[in-house]
């Protein structure tokens, strides 16, 4: 199907490929599914577009490039949520704030997205401990 | 706002299936147990609020500055993995 992007313009998706948020991404209430995008090929960073507002896309990043030891604390609730059975049906995204400086781009360790690509199930989980920073930054020194 | 008083042990209810139970006041902390259907999320407000401001900035994130910084995340994800080797090493 066709889905009508500001950014990439109409771009063509598979419908398997559509996934379905079991929460909304908070702040996003009226949309429910996205697409993951690669930026580029061999691009660190994806685009999880929305299929339902043209206008609404967020730059998402595997934490494990700069964060190897990273680990979401998944609660029975919501790999239940998410139908994932094994660890290896999740993937963990986090969001990545790009600002006006860009040198101080930061990734939100504290509220990643829990993805389950076979079942196409999605969710960001809020991470009640402080272990993770809301904004973590990525460029070290830079 | 409903205002409401309670003490220790004792619930409110919303609607059919939300139960707010004060379990402990100590000094200015209350402990409140909750009890919602699990397809409800229950944050904590100044968290949920964070979360939300956090997401509303990383939607406005300029495609075109991507390029230039996915090499300078690339070469820093480097250095990370270079410390720690080096950490392990030690």
């Amino acid at each position: 199907m066709k889905i009508t992007t500001t950014r990439f313009g109409e771009i063509d998706v598979k419908e398997d490929e559509i996934i379905h948020m079991v929460e909304p991404i908070l702040g996003f209430p009226y949309s429910k599914r996205y697409v993951i995008l690669n930026h580029k090929t061999g691009s660190p960073f994806k685009w999880l577009q929305s299929v339902d507002d043209a206008g609404l896309a967020f730059v998402i990043v595997d934490p494990r490039l700069f964060k190897p030891d990273y680990v979401v604390p998944l609660e029975k609730e919501d790999a239940e949520k998410l139908q994932i059975e094994d660890e290896a049906d999740a993937e963990v995204y986090v969001f990545v704030v790009i600002p006006e400086d860009p040198k101080e781009m930061s990734a939100n360790l504290k509220g990643p997205l829990v993805v389950n690509r076979k079942k196409r199930l999605a969710k960001q989980i809020v991470l009640i401990d402080d272990s993770y920073p809301l904004r973590y930054k990525l460029l070290k020194g830079a | 706002m409903l205002v409401l008083t309670r003490k220790i042990d004792e619930s409110i209810i919303i609607g059919e299936d939300i139960e707010i139970k004060v379990l402990a006041i100590t000094g200015k902390s209350v402990k409140l147990g909750i009890i919602a259907p699990k397809e409800l999320s229950v944050y904590r407000k100044e968290i949920y609020e964070a979360i939300k401001r956090e997401n509303v900035a990383a939607s406005m994130a300029p495609p075109d500055k991507l390029d230039s910084l996915e090499k300078l995340l690339i070469n820093s994800a480097k250095k990370t993995e270079r410390s720690s080797e080096e950490e392990n090493r030690g």
